[in-house]
């Protein structure tokens, strides 16, 4: 009898332990797999502004923190992030020269990448990607939004998938600055 | 009629789907695309989809493979920056080896279990055969008597 249930509830633990494994998996959203370019040297790029008026090369940019964005004129959570963007542009990067703020635009034209800067009020540094997408594959961009916060010395500290909010901002700015003060 | 014939064979030719065999380079890139998930598709390989992110890594591939580049520096490359998740199938390496064992590992237990029981099963049926059979009852006794004569008499 007690052989019988020790077989059963042994049973019916390695099922539910099954289920366990199989419901962990299936709930795992593949978005929020940690990427392998955390603590990794940004891959450098040059690219022009949006308006053709600027050129920009990423390891230029040595000694300051960026933040650099990928977006897209038809990604509607872009939208929503672009007025947080644009407020820590103004505040970090024009007043106070403290970080970068770059947006690299991704499977898009420069029409739509231009109108939708216009319309959302983007006034930091806009490139458009290369054709082929190069930056997006060199940053493993799953998707747009996707936004990395890279210190001074050209290492990627963090990377959000997703639209980006002030809370985040301001933590992630924080930390570079910090980390920029320590190496300084 | 003969020459009629000829064009609409030539012509069902043409069209049949997989006439024509893939070229060693072809069929290495098609290997190569059903590797790599799609980034923005549930289950998708990047063979199959004709997502943005799908038809970049495509290219990738292709520019790779025609740079010379070999199978394992293609993997390394997006894993490096896509992590091992790009990847379809996991390394057979590490604790991911474990993913992959253990379908071998349950078939072989399953097997055992089976072979352990049946052997089992057998010996107990074997023992209730070769033991002596429970005597009848009165009742039994009786009934099977009527029974053999009747069939008897029949």
């Amino acid at each position: 009898m007690f052989t019988t249930s020790i077989k059963f509830w042994g049973a019916v633990a390695i099922i539910l332990g099954f289920i366990g494994i199989l419901a962990y998996g299936l709930n795992k959203d593949p978005k929020k797999v940690p990427s392998p370019l955390i603590n990794k040297e940004a891959a450098d790029f040059e690219v022009s502004s949006l308006g053709g008026t600027s050129s920009l090369r990423l390891s230029d940019l040595r000694g300051k923190p960026v933040i650099l964005n990928f977006w897209a004129s038809w990604c509607v959570e872009c939208q929503t992030e672009a007025h947080v963007l644009e407020s820590f542009y103004q505040q970090y990067d024009k007043k106070k020269q403290q970080i970068r703020v770059i947006g690299i635009a991704i499977q898009d034209t420069p029409e739509r990448a231009n109108a939708f800067a216009n319309q959302f009020g983007k006034n930091y540094f806009l490139a458009l990607d290369y054709e082929d997408g190069r930056i997006a594959l060199d940053y493993g961009i799953y998707g747009v939004p996707e936004t990395f916060f890279i210190d001074a010395r050209g290492i990627i500290r963090f990377k959000k998938v997703g639209g980006v909010t002030p809370q985040l901002m301001t933590q992630q700015i924080q930390t570079l600055l910090r980390s920029s003060a320590t190496d300084g | 009629m003969k020459y009629i014939i000829i064009l609409i064979s030539a012509f069902f030719f043409l069209i049949a789907p997989g006439g024509a065999a893939d070229s060693p380079t072809e069929a290495r890139l098609k290997s190569l695309y059903n590797e790599f998930r799609c980034p923005t598709c549930q289950g998708l390989s990047v063979k199959d989809s004709e997502a943005g992110f799908s038809v970049q890594i495509r290219n990738k591939i292709g520019e790779m493979v025609a740079a010379g580049a070999s199978d394992e520096m293609i993997r390394e490359y997006f894993v490096k920056r896509y992590g091992v998740w790009i990847l379809r199938s996991p390394p057979k390496e590490g604790f991911n080896l474990l993913l992959w064992g253990l379908p071998a590992i349950g078939i072989v237990l399953g097997l055992l279990l089976l072979y352990v029981k049946s052997k089992k099963w057998v010996q107990k049926e074997q023992e209730t055969i070769k033991g002596e059979p429970d005597p009848l009852t009165a009742e039994e006794q009786q009934l099977l008597d009527s029974d053999m004569k009747r069939f008897e008499n029949s």
